[in-house]
């Protein structure tokens, strides 16, 4: 026990202490900070010159109906055309909007004379309130007022979702917003199982190509080195989600005007019934589905000399994980599809479709039949993958089939 | 008896890796144990190691049955060695040692007397794939040797050394074995294995073929070859020696004359002398006795 103490140490503690460890837990949520807070604040920092953009109309159905926007200013021109023209390359007016006449009350061909490119955002400002004018002026025709047009178009309706439970008791829910953070976390829990599983395929790799092992365990069992490994890794992954909570919690904290909408939404959950559920059932499908691919990716590691063999096995491995991330999102529109039910029983896909049935409302009795169901299969693997390591770990100078981990499965010692 | 091994059989999928082998490793003696490649030397080592459980068989080691924790008493050098590469050196060696069972003070007490001796204090806090082959070696070395083992195996342990630290080591292996270590060495070196080894076993086709002390087992394969410097006449010697002996060479050389002779019935080298010595002058007498190597090529190739 101590010495896998030790073991689970060492793993810890050279993986945490990696430049690659450091900057992907600080840089992160930074990253995500950055993506949600510069678009904004280069919207702040846009130029304040103003940018006049002449008009002349021949319509006369636009002209002074144009409403300044931002740093965009209109102003009217009776000048001809050419004139117009000459002037843009020469003064500092932005544009020049021409408004052909064409039959009374009618709107004719619209061209936009610049210097340099119109940004689309300008483009569409100016298109759509010439949209509203001529929707305007036909509505005047129809002798309809904007007001009646909208309420035709945006009735005032509202559906609530409400369930009821066992007992017959009305609870209002908000599913939208329960399946995003469910498909957060069945996201999360793909792409760490992922991530991590492969970092232990490479520990394993690693103590193999650079003839470790054998040094080890004339000290520790394999079964024993091969949990160190697996827990240690556990806990970086731990350290880095515990860090992450704590940095995005700084980063919300400190730019609170900037994810007011988050903060809102995350106090609306925090302390609802079906948003602890979902983060209990998180840290535990997440814990014991790391658990079982981490000791497949073992039995991978412990069957190659180098990454570069891993290709074959890795996949097999892969693959039951792609099929729970594919599931996932299929269920997470129809999660009255059988799939469900069966993908959220079978241990390979189960942590990631359990989680997105999870806003739909699952009862306990399913979820820890479920979790049963998870655990013992890691248990049977972490056997099967312990029996295969430690044959595997010594075996040099070939890649070993499927067939032949089979064989070495019922290998006495 | 440091370590006796009782009839172990192991067997692989497809074939008999140790087919009956036992073997006796008196305590404070170095005990060499040879044979080609893949004749099972390594699966031996690794039973006894406890990396692999033989199918058959005992092993006893300081007088009990082998246990779990009779792998702090030992101490394993494997021919297939490496480091982490990642990882500081003394940093490592502490990790070695403490799975070794040294508690942290103890480790770092002892891996800082060694780095000293071995002249490398400066190597503790370098990076491993900073450090040359010959380097990572002499680390490897004293983690092996660090926990005070009562045996000690090493698997072709001068591969990778120069000769000034292929003699340090031999210097250290030695002070190991008069300090009450015993030394299980496997290496194909047959000259180093005359040098330092007490006895042998040798292994061939998973098999012990030949077992013993080696200065015993060297005499055994003698063919009664002798070699005599002589002053005197050659045609009365010959007459002295009789029909006995066959000879194989002779010379004549500026003072003296030279003769290799070989004796058809087994007969000491006193009575050879006591034929001779009526007649003529003995400078040089000398018994021609096989290398191992010659008795390891011998054994081998006849098995064929």
């Amino acid at each position: 026990m101590k010495k896998i103490l030790l073991v689970v140490k060492r793993e810890f503690i050279t993986r945490v202490k990696k430049k690659s460890f450091i900057i992907m837990t600080v840089l992160t949520p930074i990253l995500f900070a950055c993506l949600a807070i510069v678009p904004t604040l280069i919207a702040q920092i846009k130029s304040d010159k103003e940018k006049v953009i002449a008009v002349l109309d021949d319509s006369g159905l636009v002209a002074g109906e144009l409403k300044n926007a931002g740093t965009i200013k209109f102003v009217n021109e009776i000048k001809p055309i050419d004139s117009l023209k000459n002037s843009l390359l020469k003064d500092d007016n932005y544009a020049v909007l021409h408004i052909e006449k064409s039959e009374e009350n009618e709107i004719g061909n619209i061209t936009l004379y610049s210097e340099q490119a119109v940004g689309v955002d300008v483009l569409s400002m100016i298109t759509a309130q010439i949209k509203i004018l001529a929707a305007q002026i036909k509505l005047k025709e129809y002798d309809i007022s904007v007001e009646q047009i909208a309420q035709v178009l945006n009735p005032n309706l509202n559906i609530k979702t409400i369930r009821l439970d066992e007992q017959g008791n009305e609870k209002a829910s908000d599913t939208r917003a329960l399946m995003g953070l469910a498909m957060i976390c069945g996201i999360l829990i793909f792409f760490i199982v992922l991530m991590f599983g492969i970092q232990i395929m490479r520990g394993v790799i690693e103590e193999k190509s650079s003839r470790i092992v054998e040094i080890i365990i004339s000290s520790i069992k394999p079964m024993y080195l091969m949990l160190g490994k697996i827990i240690g890794v556990a806990l970086v992954v731990l350290t880095q989600i515990f860090i992450w909570i704590i940095l995005f919690g700084i980063i919300i904290f400190v730019a609170q005007s900037q994810f007011s909408d988050i903060v809102s939404q995350l106090q609306s959950y925090v302390g609802a019934v079906s948003f602890t559920k979902m983060l209990v059932c998180f840290i535990i499908y997440l814990t014991l589905g790391y658990l079982l691919y981490a000791s497949l990716f073992a039995i991978v590691g412990s069957a190659v000399d180098n990454e570069s063999d891993t290709q074959q096995l890795q996949t097999i491995t892969g693959v039951p994980l792609m099929i729970g991330y594919c599931m996932m999102i299929i269920v997470s529109t129809q999660p009255d599809n059988p799939l469900a039910f069966w993908g959220s029983m079978i241990p390979f896909t189960s942590p990631m479709v359990m989680l997105a049935r999870i806003p739909f409302g699952v009862s306990w009795f399913e979820i820890i039949i479920s979790m049963t169901v998870l655990l013992a299969t890691f248990v049977l693997f972490t056997w099967i993958a312990a029996r295969i390591y430690r044959v595997g770990i010594l075996m040099y100078g070939k890649k070993a089939s499927l067939k032949e981990l089979i064989k070495w499965l019922k290998y006495k010692k | 008896m440091i370590l006796r091994t009782e009839n172990i059989v192991k067997q692989y999928a497809n074939h008999l890796a140790l087919d009956n082998v036992s073997i006796e490793v008196p305590q404070a003696s170095i005990y060499g144990l040879l044979g080609p490649n893949g004749a099972g030397k390594t699966t031996l080592i690794r039973i006894i190691n406890q990396i692999t459980a033989p199918d058959s068989g005992k092993v006893y080691f300081d007088g009990h049955k082998l246990q779990e924790t009779d792998v702090y008493s030992i101490g394993y050098l494997p021919e297939e060695r490496g480091l982490y590469k990642k990882m500081k050196v003394g940093e490592q060696a502490m990790y070695f040692a403490r799975l070794k069972g040294l508690t942290k003070h103890d480790a770092e007490k002892s891996l800082r007397k060694w780095f000293e001796k071995f002249e490398i204090q400066a190597w503790w806090n370098k990076k491993v794939e900073e450090l040359s082959k010959g380097m990572a070696q002499k680390v490897q070395f004293i983690v092996t040797i660090l926990h005070n083992p009562k045996l000690l195996i090493f698997d072709e342990p001068f591969s990778g050394f120069d000769p000034i630290n292929v003699n340090l080591l031999k210097t250290e292996i030695l002070n190991l074995k008069k300090q009450g270590s015993t030394i299980i060495f496997s290496t194909h070196n047959m000259a180093s294995v005359e040098e330092i080894c007490d006895y042998i076993t040798l292994i061939n086709k998973s098999k012990n073929v030949l077992s013993g002390q080696i200065d015993e087992i060297r005499h055994n394969y003698g063919d009664n070859v002798f070699e005599i410097d002589y002053r005197g006449e050659t045609d009365k010697l010959m007459e002295n020696i009789g029909n006995n002996y066959q000879v194989l060479d002779s010379g004549e050389q500026k003072f003296f004359r030279k003769i290799k002779v070989k004796a058809i019935t087994k007969e000491t080298g006193n009575a050879l002398i006591s034929r001779i010595i009526k007649d003529a002058e003995i400078i040089n007498f000398n018994e021609i006795i096989p290398s191992m190597n010659d008795i390891f090529i011998k054994i081998v190739e006849d098995d064929k």
